[in-house]
C-alpha cells in the first residue's frame, strides 16, 4: 500500500477515534461562562473554607492533623492523605504534622467528627472542618 | 480573572519568550524562527525559574528586584542580539501548516481546555507536588525555605523548581494564585511539543509525516490529560524533545552551539525532576561516547563547560534540599540492590508496562500504520538516529532499574506513576520513529 493511502487511514482513524469527545467539548462554552469551575474541585472548595476561616494560623510554624483514622495511619492511607494534602496547601507557609500535639490542630472528617484527648474545638469551620486548640490543664 | 491579572499573565509569558528567543538567537544564530520560537520560549521560562530561585536563595522580599533583574537580563540579551541582528537568521520557509494537523490542534486544544475546566487545580500529583510547592515559593518571605520541610514522602521535596518556580513567578504577575497561570504554562508545553515534533519531522524527514506525528500526539488523550495536570511530566517531556532535536540540528550544522543549547535543554529536564537529572547523564554521556569515538576532544570540553553551571545549580539545590532521594536512600539503606534477583518484580515491570501500552497509550498504535510503508533512515541522519536511538534505550533501562529498586509496593508505584514515566519520553520517542518511518515507496 503506497504511503499516501496509509495517511488516509491513519487520519480517519485518528478522527474517529477522538469523535467521542466530542459532546465533552460541546460543554466547554457553558463550563466556561456559566460555571465557577475554577472552585468546583474538592480540592478548592476544601482549600478554600481553610483559608478564608483559618487564616491565621498561617503565622504558626506547625500545625497538627487529625482525621477519621487513627493517628499512625494518617499519611498512610489514601482519603486523609488527601485531607492532610489540602490543609497544607490551604495553610502555606505553616508545616501540617500528623497527630494532635501541636497549639492549634485541623481536623478533617469524611465520616464522622469526633475529638480527640487533649484537644478541645476552637472554630468549626464546616460540618466536617474543625480548628481544634489544646485543652488547658 | 481580573483585567490586570491577565495583563499580567500575558506579560509573565511574552517577557519569558523574549528572552528565551534573544538568548537561543544568540546562541544558535543560524537556527529557523519556528525552532528560534519554541526553543526560546522553552529557555525564557527556564532561565527565569532558575533567576527566580537564585534571588529566593538571596531572601529577596521585593517582588520590584527580580522584575528589575528579568529585564536587566533581557536588556543585555536584547542587545547583544540587535547588535549581532545582520548574522542571525530569521527567515522561515513559512508556518504553513496542513488542514488535518489544523484540525488535530484545535481539536486537541479544546480536549485539554476539557481537562482544565474538570481539574482546574490539577491532578492529585500537580496539585500535592508543584502546586503546594510553587505555594511555598510564592510566600516572600524566609519562609519559603520551609518547602523542604514537608513531612511526608510523597511531597518528594528532592524534586527542583522548574515547574513550581514558573507558577510562583507567573502568579506574582497576576497578582494572586490563581489557576489559569499554571494552565497556560500548561498549555505551553503541550503543544509547544506538538508543533516542536512538527517541525522537526518536517525539517528532518517530510512535511507529510510531520503533520500525521504530530496529529497523533496532539490528539493523545493521556498527553492531553497530563498536560492540564499541572505536573511536571509533559514539562520534562517536551525539554526532553528539544534536547533531542538541538542533537538533529547538530549534526546536521556540525555547529557546537547545538550541543550547548542541548545540554542546557537536558539541563533543565534535570531541573524540572529527578528523571531529567538520569536524562542530563544519559544525553551527556551518548554526546561524550561519540566524541570520545570520533577523538574531538574540543567538543568534550564544550560539552563539560556547558555541563558545569547545572551540575552547580542542581548541587548547591540538593545541598539546600537535604533530602535523599527515595531510590537512592532505598539502595543505600534498605539494600534494595537484593531485588535484581527477584524475577517477578521483572515480570511485573514489563507486564504493568505492556498494559499501559494497550490500554493509555493504545493511540500510538496509529504511528504503525504509516510504518507499513517500511523503514528507511537517511545516509546523513544514521549517526545522529542511533544516538537518540542510544538515549531512549538507555532512558528506558533507568526507568526499569528505578522501579526494580523502588523501596515502595512495587505494584503501588507502577500503577501510580508508570503512565506518566513513559510520557516523558513519548514526544522523544515519537521524534524518533518518525525520523526511520519510510516517506514514500518508490523503486
Amino acid at each position: 500500500m503506497n504511503a499516501k493511502k496509509l495517511e488516509i487511514i491513519t487520519y480517519s482513524l485518528l478522527f474517529l477515534f477522538s469523535v467521542q469527545y466530542f459532546p465533552l467539548i460541546l460543554q466547554i462554552p457553558y463550563s466556561f461562562f456559566n460555571t465557577n469551575f475554577r472552585h468546583m474541585s474538592i480540592f478548592s472548595q476544601k482549600a478554600e473554607i481553610l483559608e478564608n476561616g483559618a487564616g491565621f494560623l498561617k503565622k504558626e510554624p506547625e500545625i497538627g492533623f487529625v482525621s477519621d483514622v487513627t493517628d499512625d495511619e494518617i499519611l498512610l492511607k489514601s482519603d486523609p492523605i488527601m485531607n492532610f494534602y489540602i490543609a497544607q496547601y490551604a495553610l502555606v507557609p505553616s508545616i501540617i504534622k500528623k497527630g494532635p500535639d501541636f497549639a492549634y490542630t485541623v481536623g478533617m472528617f469524611d465520616k464522622k467528627p469526633h475529638t480527640e484527648a487533649g484537644i478541645s474545638i476552637f472554630k468549626q469551620l464546616s460540618p466536617n472542618i474543625i480548628i481544634f486548640t489544646r485543652s488547658s490543664k | 480573572m481580573s483585567f490586570l491579572c491577565v495583563l499580567g499573565l500575558i506579560y509573565g509569558v511574552l517577557s519569558a519568550a523574549l528572552c528565551g528567543f534573544f538568548a537561543v538567537s544568540v546562541c544558535a544564530k543560524d537556527l529557523d524562527l519556528p525552532f528560534k520560537i519554541i526553543f526560546g520560549t522553552c529557555a525564557g521560562f527556564g532561565i527565569f525559574s532558575i533567576l527566580y530561585f537564585i534571588l529566593k536563595v538571596f531572601n529577596i522580599e521585593n517582588f520590584g528586584v527580580y522584575v528589575f533583574c528579568e529585564i536587566a537580563l533581557m536588556g543585555v540579551l536584547g542587545g547583544i542580539f540587535f547588535a549581532k541582528r545582520q548574522e542571525i537568521n530569521l527567515k522561515t520557509d513559512g508556518f504553513k501548516i496542513s488542514k488535518p494537523f489544523l484540525f488535530a490542534i484545535l481539536l486537541g486544544f479544546l480536549i485539554y481546555m476539557k481537562y482544565f475546566i474538570i481539574n482546574a487545580l490539577g491532578s492529585w500529583d500537580g496539585f500535592r507536588i508543584f502546586g503546594i510547592k510553587a505555594r511555598f515559593l510564592y510566600e516572600m518571605s524566609p519562609n519559603w525555605q520551609r518547602v523542604f520541610e514537608l513531612p511526608h514522602f510523597m511531597m518528594h521535596n528532592d524534586y527542583p523548581f522548574f515547574v513550581p518556580a514558573s507558577f510562583a513567578r507567573l502568579w506574582h504577575y497576576c497578582g494572586g494564585a490563581v489557576c489559569d497561570a499554571a494552565n497556560i504554562f500548561g498549555i505551553i508545553c503541550t503543544f509547544s511539543a506538538v508543533f516542536l515534533i512538527y517541525f522537526a519531522l518536517k525539517r528532518f524527514k517530510s512535511r507529510k509525516i510531520a503533520a500525521l506525528f504530530a496529529s497523533i500526539l496532539a490528539l493523545c488523550p493521556i498527553f492531553l490529560t497530563n498536560g492540564a495536570s499541572q505536573a511536571a511530566d509533559i514539562p520534562i517531556a517536551f525539554v526532553n524533545l528539544c534536547a533531542g532535536v538541538c542533537l538533529l540540528l547538530f549534526f546536521e550544522n556540525k555547529n557546537i552551539s547545538y550541543v550547548i543549547l542541548g545540554t542546557f535543554f537536558a539541563g533543565l529536564s534535570a531541573w524540572t525532576k529527578n528523571e531529567g537529572m538520569m536524562f542530563l547523564l544519559v544525553y551527556c554521556a551518548v554526546f561524550c561516547g561519540y566524541f570520545l569515538y570520533k577523538r574531538e576532544w574540543k567538543n568534550i570540553f564544550i560539552l563539560f563547560a556547558s555541563l558545569l553551571p547545572f551540575t552547580a545549580l542542581l548541587g548547591f539545590f540538593k545541598h539546600l534540599a537535604h533530602t535523599p532521594n527515595d531510590v537512592i536512600l532505598g539502595i543505600t539503606t534498605l539494600k534494595t540492590y537484593d531485588h535484581i534477583f527477584e524475577p517477578a518484580k521483572y515480570i511485573l515491570i514489563v507486564k504493568t508496562a505492556l498494559f499501559m501500552l494497550f490500554t493509555r497509550f493504545s493511540m500510538l498504535f496509529l504511528l504503525l500504520i504509516p510504518a507499513c510503508a517500511g523503514f528507511c533512515v537517511k545516509n546523513e541522519q544514521k549517526a545522529p538516529v542511533a544516538l537518540l536511538a542510544g538515549i531512549f534505550a538507555l532512558m528506558c533501562c533507568g526507568y526499569f532499574l528505578i522501579y526494580l529498586l523502588s523501596p515502595h509496593d512495587l505494584s503501588w508505584h507502577l500503577d501510580n506513576s508508570l503512565d506518566r514515566i513513559m510520557l516523558q519520553m513519548l514526544p522523544f520517542s515519537i521524534l524518533l520513529f518518525g525520523l526511520v518511518i519510510r516517506e514514500n515507496r518508490t523503486k
